[in-house]
């Protein structure tokens, strides 16, 4: 291309800079190859299409007769040539060509040329030989008008890439990035396993879902109690104030540290269902204020870690931090804890 | 392909042409871009006004066209329709000549067409301004300027089809979707011109209707121009049909309008419609991917041409801000967080990023492309611009309402563990408050935006580039996009029927289907009994009143089983809602919900809301409701009685 640019600039005076962006301007204005507008200018015939376009699935040899193409090498010759260096049909040698080419993605031609032994003009520059069908591209002179535009064929525009980018890899997949295809794969199947696992809107709980009343029909908590009240509040108050005065004794999940360990419901062990008011009262006192050497169902000996909660937290909060305990590490039914912990009176 | 290129070309190589862009439009083209033009004008003015409005409310009190109300749905209808609709129109209009290398078939038609579009159009905006808005958001328009518009809308498509009708088949990316865009255009207008539905099956046909506009039109449309620029635009060979962009291009057909039940999360309709309404919007990722990629491989190795070419400056910020649209929409749409931000101004953000945005950039690059801004360095000059404070502006009011929508859905999601928002008044002095500088930064990014389209309208119109040097005169250009390839190949037979048969397809889902479900269908037993208003009562010329005012711009009528509703009321069902036509729903709280205001203590009493609605700020001072002292006594007596019915 160099060359070209070089050559007109010599005739026509023309900076070879501004040649080379006219005709890039020129090009793009046309939709046309850079290297075709070049040719043109400098008079010369078009050298066959470069660089084909990454190749269709199916170069579809039987669906582009070769168009007549007075400069290049036709594909009929060179299938010719082709069938005649290596000694077969030329029916098999075109299939087999086309086979070759589109596991290779490269253009029949130049899988033909291969064969044939045969340099095309343009090989050099583009991996990709010429287009599936060369006709027009090759061929100024006038087309057959009578077949346009419907059965014609037209060459694919070829890329006016070489000239500023790496010419484009060759392979129609490496188009699109991989990436692509694994999104439509994921994005359905994630849209139909949505609909699957939630075809009637979120539970109440989730995603911000609140029930509804049947009497009065207002929002409210998922317990029935007006929002805000009722049992997730206690829940959650606990888990706050757990976090807050507990878990640095007896660890975020209650794995236990310093004080025992509650989680996989060592806390009903010592405080069974139906004991909550234990539970309450040994929070409350702490070992310092515990009357008894033994604490629980399972007389543990009274260690003297424990500090009391009475005079920081309140009732209503101690026993929230009960039920957190309850339900949260000892497993046990919320509604259970909760009436068990007196706290539905609580929330009235 | 045809051979003039070498007839024209080859002759003159001592004098390369000069680097324009393409020889210029047709008058018919360049008379579309400048009647669009002026509807954009007066669009983002007006759309500035409205900001302002919110901004410094009282600013205009009194004046019946600066009333909120009104005023956003006439800036809608002219940017919609006026500005996009036919700007777009002009464009296929172009386009479709050069890429199937024939004349534009049944030039009168297309001006007959254009008349009616405008007329349609500017009858429609004169019409809400006088009072006569249907009370459907994006369909206020009556329906005699529906009629003219969906008449202009077929001649459209008439001429659309004939011009490409002689190329039997192999048509490339672009002409799909332009072609398709004016059928789903015709048809997308007859759902919204038909007599609406009434109940809450409505409000599902809306929701249709808007997602469909924006999608089978606007978008498919707007890519086409876009595909169409694209190559031309960076020097890049076309964009090959493939297997890809056939996917693109039919999950862009079946997913788009599908995303309509996703306004109505929450909502009365039926669960399993919004359920389809979160996957078709979380598919919608898909068509868009593949239209971004094709963008992003067009335009590799040619990035550093961006900044020399205003025209590819809006072409990338359009495909840029396409790539944002279901990102942020997921965000409107999973329930979540649809639980948050809905009703917040999140999803008038995404609006702007789609029309101001996306499409609205396509065209100021098509226009630029076709009236040949490079030709003057003056006029590349003020289109440069015209992009940054295009840019700047939309800048400032996305990001400001996207944090005042999250702002306030948080706000008003706490508002019910603290008690706040039970008093409806105290949760919304609240978000009101809060929300004051949100606000004023986007009444000025829309100012900034609106005073752009001034320069755009000298860039791309003014005398200096007319005068410039004379543009070759080089016959109609046309660029074959089609190569060999077996699934690659769309056959125009299956365009066609593929396009509308998916159509009614999706229609039927999302339309039709709904109002079978038992939620809507037995919705006439739980009807609500106080919502009947028999005519010529008080409540009935109340509910007019509320109608041609436009309250349903600010206010929604809907309680839904969330947090931040908690106190708001019964939670709405479809049996509330059978007896109207249209409902007025809503989409946006600007101000509180109105569903069960007459049961609200504080604010029920016919005095407080008579005085309210005449002078919002003299009992609430950090109120933004527009003053309605411009109503007669009247109808301020009759809009009290209504609202206090509302139980």
């Amino acid at each position: 291309m160099e060359e070209l640019i070089q050559r007109i600039a010599a005739s026509t005076g023309v900076p070879a800079d501004m040649v080379d962006r006219s005709a890039q301007a020129r090009a793009q204005a046309l939709g046309v190859p850079v290297e075709q507008v070049l040719a043109q200018w400098a008079g010369e015939e078009v050298p066959t299409a470069q660089a084909a376009p990454p190749a269709a699935p199916a170069p579809a040899p039987a669906e582009a007769p070769p168009a007549p193409a007075p400069a290049a090498i036709s594909k009929d010759e060179l299938i010719a040539k082709a069938a005649e260096a290596k000694g077969m049909p030329a029916s098999l040698v075109e299939r087999s060509a086309g086979a070759r080419a589109k596991k290779e993605g490269i253009a029949v031609e130049a899988v033909l040329a291969e064969w044939a032994g045969i340099e095309l003009p343009a090989a050099g520059v583009a991996p990709a030989g010429p287009a599936p069908a060369p006709a027009e591209a090759a061929a100024p002179g006038p087309v057959a008008p009578t077949e346009a535009p419907v059965e014609v064929i037209e060459p694919a525009e070829a890329p006016a890439a070489e000239a500023e980018a790496p010419a484009p890899e060759p392979k129609k997949a490496s188009r699109y990035p991989a990436l692509l295809a694994a999104l439509f794969v994921i994005i359905p199947v994630f849209a139909v396993v949505y609909i699957a696992a939630v075809p009637n809107g979120p539970a109440c709980g989730s995603a911000g879902q609140l029930a509804i009343d049947p009497v009065t029909g207002e929002a409210v908590g998922c317990d029935g109690n007006p929002y805000g009240q009722g049992t997730v509040d206690n829940f959650t108050a606990g888990e706050m104030l757990f976090a807050e005065s507990c878990a640095i004794c007896h660890g975020n999940a209650g794995e236990g540290g310093v004080g025992p360990g509650m989680a996989g419901g060592a806390v009903l062990q010592t405080f069974p269902e139906g004991s909550c008011s234990s539970h309450v009262e040994w929070v409350t006192l702490g070992s310092a204020g515990w009357p008894d050497p033994t604490y629980g169902a399972t007389s543990k000996p009274v260690a003297g870690g424990m500090p009391p909660f009475g005079g920081q937290l309140t009732d209503q909060q101690i026993a929230q931090v009960v039920l957190y305990e309850r339900v949260a590490f000892g497993g046990e039914d919320l509604a259970t804890a909760e009436t068990d912990c007196g706290l539905v009176e609580a929330a009235g | 392909m045809t051979t003039d290129l070498a007839d024209n070309d080859v002759q003159e190589p001592a004098v390369p042409p000069s680097p324009v862009t393409d020889h210029g439009p047709s008058g018919l083209v360049r008379a579309h871009l400048v009647i669009a033009s002026v509807f954009l004008v007066v669009a983002t003015l007006l759309l500035a006004a409205a900001s302002i409005e919110l901004a410094v409310p009282g600013a205009y009190s009194g004046i019946v066209l600066f009333s909120y109300g009104r005023l956003v749905p006439i800036a809608t209808a002219a940017l919609l329709y006026g500005w996009l609709t036919i700007g777009l129109i002009g464009a296929i209009y172009y386009i479709l000549p050069r890429l199937t290398s024939g004349p534009l078939r049944h030039e009168g038609a297309a001006l007959v067409a254009l008349i009616l579009v405008t007329v349609g159009v500017a009858t429609g905006m004169a019409s809400i301004y006088l009072g006569a808005s249907e009370g459907r958001a994006y369909q206020e328009m009556p329906l005699w300027s529906d009629v003219l518009l969906l008449a202009g809308f077929v001649l459209v498509a008439w001429v659309a089809t004939a011009t490409v009708a002689h190329r039997r088949d192999r048509l490339g990316p672009a002409e799909w979707y332009l072609v398709a865009a004016t059928w789903w255009l015709v048809l997308i207008s007859v759902v919204g011109t038909l007599p609406g539905v009434g109940g809450y099956a409505g409000e599902i046909q809306s929701s249709f209707y808007r997602a469909g506009l924006t999608g089978l039109w606007f978008a498919a449309a707007g890519v086409g121009v876009v595909y169409y620029l694209i190559p031309r635009l960076a020097g890049a060979d076309p964009i090959q049909p493939s297997a890809v962009s056939v996917l693109g291009f039919w999950s862009l057909a079946f997913v788009w309008a599908a995303t309509g039940p996703r306004d109505l999360i929450y909502g009365a309709g039926p669960d399993w419609l919004e359920t389809l309404g979160v996957a078709a919007s979380i598919a919608l990722v898909v068509p868009v991917a593949v239209i971004v990629t094709d963008f992003v491989l067009e335009m590799r190795g040619r990035w550093l041409q961006i900044p020399d070419r205003v025209t590819l400056r809006f072409l990338v910020a359009g495909g840029a801000m396409l790539a944002i649209v279901p990102l942020a929409d997921i965000v409107a749409t999973t329930r979540t967080s649809s639980a948050i931000v809905q009703f917040t101004g999140w999803v008038a953000a995404n609006d702007a990023l789609m029309f101001l945005g996306a499409v609205s950039m396509w065209l100021f690059a098509f226009a630029y492309h076709v009236l040949g801004t490079g030709a003057s360095p003056a006029r590349e000059q003020v289109a440069t611009w015209h992009y940054r404070y295009t840019m700047v502006g939309l800048g400032l009011v996305l990001v400001s309402v996207w944090l005042g929508a999250a702002l306030a859905g948080f706000t008003w999601a706490s508002g019910a563990n603290s008690g706040l928002f039970v008093d409806t008044g105290a949760g919304f002095f609240n978000t009101a408050a809060r929300l004051k500088p949100y606000l004023g930064v986007a009444a000025i990014g829309m100012a900034v935006y609106a005073l752009a389209q001034g320069l755009f309208v000298v860039g791309a119109f003014s005398p200096v580039a007319r005068s410039g040097p004379e543009l070759p005169a080089v016959d109609a250009e046309p660029i074959d996009l089609e190569i060999e390839g077996g699934v690659a190949t769309v056959r125009w037979g299956q365009l066609r029927w593929g396009a509308v048969s998916l159509f009614l397809i999706v229609g039927t889902m999302m339309w039709f289907l709904p109002s079978l479900d038992p939620a809507i269908a037995s919705s006439t037993i739980l009807a609500d009994e106080s919502r009947i208003y028999p005519a010529g009562s008080a409540e009935a010329r109340g509910r007019a009143v509320y109608l041609r005012e436009g309250c349903a711009v600010c206010h929604t009528q809907e309680v839904r089983a969330v947090v931040p509703d908690v106190g708001l009321g019964p939670v709405s069902v479809a049996g509330d809602y059978v007896h109207e036509d249209p409902i007025q729903r809503g989409y946006r709280r600007l101000g509180p919900d109105l569903m069960h205001l007459g049961s609200r203590e504080g604010s029920n009493s016919y005095e407080f809301l008579f005085a309210h609605l005449a002078d919002p700020r003299v009992e609430r001072p950090w109120s933004f409701m527009p003053a309605y002292s411009y109503l007669s006594d009247a109808d301020l007596d009759a809009l009290a009685v209504y609202l206090t019915s509302l139980k």
